[in-house]
């Protein structure tokens, strides 16, 4: 179950930065806008992030202690990462 | 065009090898572009995850992920890039990378040497060595991050070698595990302002569309070849650090 929510929250999310892109591009080239290039850019960043959330939450569902246990470990990685990057 | 067309080409190899692909699109944006360096890492960097998670829904999709390894594995490269990144300054990182060019000429040499011996490539391998591929992992996150190459050229041999998975397995958990380190480091770099947007847009669009191919190719690639290939992207990337240790 974890695999299959993982894939499609993947393929979502790329496909969805995919869309921001191409029409940023067109922004850009039309009103030198680069505000929606940098929506797709956020979102692709953020995927990884979505990925382990999803990992965390189907594993806790489904038992799997020690795969939740590390998604959990990496989620923390990433937030203090994020934090890190802009705070500190 | 031709930063698109390098970045379909990185994209593919990425997902094909395990890699992330940045060993193609920095040098690029530099040569090509005329970015700064380090804008052309953070720009390079968001390509490589585009690429990790546009292969890794795919290959977890055709259960090719062995996702359980490669959070296990992950939790052990981090600590190690988070210490290179601490001693960086200490540590004369030139001679590190000329150690670390010899251990890519080995594996390469060893990848062509025992590519004969091909496990069955339906299913994930069995789980041996454990232990050790963490260590490895630990040694390859610190290695990378103290010399300034992706971890996916290490990670491939150590699930492929230490772990014993079949070598499109191994592939496949690499790209995730990349897709998870490199978008740790690409916050940075946008944090700091350093990242083209709209050159990232491109690089972005053309890394999607070569990953996507190279998850329909390796379907049908014999192990044998993306073997040899990978071997060669080995040994130009051990050519890289030796220049780079005489300079």
């Amino acid at each position: 179950m974890t695999g299959r929510y993982l894939s499609r929250i993947l393929r979502l999310f790329i496909l969805l930065s995919l869309g921001l892109m191409i029409a940023g591009i067109s922004d850009l080239l039309l009103s030198g806008s680069d505000f929606l290039i940098k929506m797709g850019i956020y979102l692709l960043i953020f995927t990884p992030f979505a990925g382990l959330l999803i990992i965390c939450f189907y594993s806790k569902i489904e038992g799997k202690k020690w795969e939740f246990l590390l998604s959990f470990l990496l989620l923390l990685f990433l937030l203090f990462n994020l934090l890190s990057a802009y705070f500190f | 065009m031709l930063i698109f067309l390098i970045s379909f080409l990185a994209g593919m190899l990425g997902s094909l090898l395990g890699i992330g692909g940045g060993v193609l699109i920095a040098p690029s944006l530099i040569v090509f572009v005329h970015l700064p360096v380090r804008t052309a890492v953070g720009t390079s960097l968001l390509g490589v995850t585009a690429t990790s998670v546009t292969a890794a829904g795919i290959y977890i999709k055709r259960k090719m992920t062995d996702l359980k390894l490669a959070l296990i594995l992950e939790t052990t490269t981090i600590p190690g890039a988070a210490l290179s990144a601490f001693l960086a300054s200490r540590i004369p990182s030139k001679y590190i990378g000329s150690v670390l060019g010899f251990v890519l000429l080995y594996v390469a040499g060893n990848m062509l040497r025992k590519s004969q011996a091909v496990p069955d490539e339906s299913t994930p391998g069995s789980r041996k060595n454990l232990i050790l591929a963490a260590l490895a992992s630990f040694s390859a996150g610190f290695l990378s991050g103290l010399v300034g190459i992706g971890g996916g050229v290490l990670k491939t041999p150590i699930l492929h070698f230490l772990v014993g998975l079949p070598f499109k397995a191994a592939a496949a958990t690499s790209v995730f595990m990349v897709g998870l380190t490199s978008s740790a480091g690409a916050v940075h770099y946008m944090a700091r302002g350093d990242v083209d947007y709209p050159v990232a847009a491109v690089v972005v669009l053309g890394v999607i569309g070569g990953a996507y191919l190279g998850t329909r190719v390796i379907k049908r690639a014999a192990p044998l070849l993306l073997k040899k290939i990978f071997s060669l992207v080995l040994a130009l990337m051990a050519l890289k650090l030796f220049l780079e240790a005489l300079k």
